[in-house]
């Protein structure tokens, strides 16, 4: 009988186990994983958040433009965008939008960044804009995908 | 005695006058164009078309490619796609619009503008974020109306490498973007300018669609010409600015209440060809509540503006007007519009009566 409890104890155990690693590995990962060097770069000058705009429906009348639209008079901010954009299509991004805070090409610790931002968010499409703040010493604070 | 002579003298002169300026109105006869599919040529839904040439080019949105046609008498014969499903180099996303110039089709889909040659090779592309109004492709430059609040011009140009040349067209008027009628500045800007921009290769022009502005530009973006041409389009024309203004413009009115944006277009869509601007009629007569039961095509002259003669030919009750395209032949213009029918989008050919018996 005490043998049967024991075995039951165990299945749930491992069950939670499971559910808890696959909910949060990611993001125990993200956390375990120093912040790209441009990042920290941009941390220690004091800026905190973060937008990559590695994401769909960056255009003025969809949601995800909508929103960096709110973000244009942030000068603090920094947009981190993908590494095949032209100085042309930078200056086309801060005409659009209006923004006021950099925006930095990012290269492929960036990107592979967004990848593990995105698997934490458990956000299913990789093609999502992501707004990242970081507390003080690069803590994760929020992630908000847009 | 004198008088009255004098009376019917005038009333004579006036009466030609009227004639010499105004053509009248000249019947068409329409014609079902035959499209050969072959094994991939179908289509789901026409967002924009484009004739170059005697090639015929369909933006099919939901299926993210444009269609290439060869035109032949009152039959086009499936080519080729242009453009696969993607967002990588050749790629397209929801493409809306298409506009071809010196063997170069450019297209705007939702990543930005890409430019393909006629036979489909993928050339180079650009991000384009504003929402596009309209877009015209001449001498290697994009001609954009854009829908932006943080920029008082409407056109802007582009090169073929995404660099902004230069803007020009100052917006007609003036909006208070903190009117929360949208739910975004860039979508209030685009309903309230809505208008297309049409081409001769040597001066543009930006046609309102919502309150019949017609301004004619030098390529440099010197103003020429303007008129408000609501008048061309009768009763109905002025109803339906009148009605714009009231949605759009006036405060006290909640359009946010209502399901969906209306469409109280003035005209539908516009083509310019040799002397002539032709703009296709917007079917749904606001004025009478009713829709036309014919296919309204005004035809102006692009240096004075003045009408120069109006075409008809019948329209059914369950067809729709969509787009318009003017081709030349040796007895006058001929008409190619797109209908939506119940049996999908169809392309008719319009010519007038003694044309078509030619």
């Amino acid at each position: 009988m005490k043998k049967k409890y024991t075995i039951g104890i165990i299945i749930i155990l491992i069950i939670l186990a499971i559910y808890f690693i696959s909910n949060f590995y990611h993001c125990l990962i993200l956390d375990l994983t120093a912040l790209p060097e441009v990042v920290e770069k941009y941390l220690n000058c004091n800026s905190r958040d973060f937008v990559f705009l590695y994401g769909k429906g960056i255009c003025g009348s969809c949601p995800a433009g909508r929103y960096v639209y709110s973000l244009r008079e942030k000068r603090e901010f920094i947009f981190f965008i993908p590494e095949d954009f032209s100085n042309n299509d930078i200056d086309n991004l801060r005409d659009s939008f209006g923004i006021k805070g950099e925006i930095v090409r990012g290269d492929i610790k960036i990107q592979n960044f967004v990848k593990k931002i995105i698997s934490c968010a458990n956000v299913k499409e990789f093609y999502k804009n992501i707004h990242l703040e970081l507390g003080e010493h690069g803590k994760i604070k929020k992630i908000k995908t847009f | 005695m004198k008088p009255l002579k004098n009376f019917i003298y005038i009333g004579i002169i006036l009466i030609l006058q009227f004639f010499f300026a105004y053509g009248g109105q000249i019947e068409l006869k329409r014609k079902l164009i035959e499209i050969d599919e072959k094994d991939e040529g179908f289509f789901t839904a026409i967002a924009d078309w484009d004739i170059y040439k005697d090639y015929l080019f369909l933006v099919d949105n939901p299926l993210h490619h444009v269609l290439r046609f060869k035109i032949k008498e009152n039959k086009v014969e499936f080519l080729g796609i242009i453009g696969r499903y993607g967002r990588n180099p050749g790629e397209l996303e929801l493409p809306i619009s298409a506009v071809t110039w010196n063997d170069t089709i450019a297209i705007k889909d939702e990543f930005g503008i890409s430019f393909f040659d006629i036979n489909g090779k993928y050339k180079k592309r650009f991000r384009y974020f504003s929402p596009c109004i309209s877009l015209l492709f001449i001498n290697d430059n994009i001609y954009t109306a854009r829908s932006n609040p943080l920029q008082s011009d409407l056109i802007e140009v582009h090169s073929m490498d995404g660099k902004e040349l230069f803007s020009f067209g100052k917006k007609f008027i003036d909006l208070d973007y903190s009117f929360k009628m949208f739910s975004s500045p860039y979508l209030y800007d685009y309903f309230v300018f809505d208008g297309l921009l049409i081409s001769d290769g040597r001066y543009i022009y930006y046609i309102s669609r919502r309150f019949g502005k017609l301004i004619k530009f030098t390529l440099s973006g010197e103003t020429v010409l303007e008129k408000n041409i609501t008048s061309f389009f009768g009763k109905d024309g002025r109803m339906k600015e009148q009605e714009n203004t009231r949605l759009f413009l006036k405060k006290e009115f909640g359009l946010e209440k209502m399901v969906g944006v209306p469409q109280y277009y003035i005209f539908r869509d516009a083509k310019v060809n040799g002397r002539n601007i032709y703009l296709l009629n917007d079917a749904n007569n606001f004025s009478k509540k009713e829709k036309n039961s014919y296919i309204e095509i005004i035809c102006i002259d692009k240096n004075s503006f003045k009408v120069v003669s109006i075409y008809r030919s019948p329209l059914l009750k369950e067809e729709y007007i969509d787009y318009l395209a003017v081709m030349d032949s040796q007895n006058g213009p001929v008409f190619w519009v797109v209908l939506t029918t119940n049996r999908g989008s169809e392309i008719f050919k319009l010519e007038s009566i003694n044309n078509a018996r030619n």
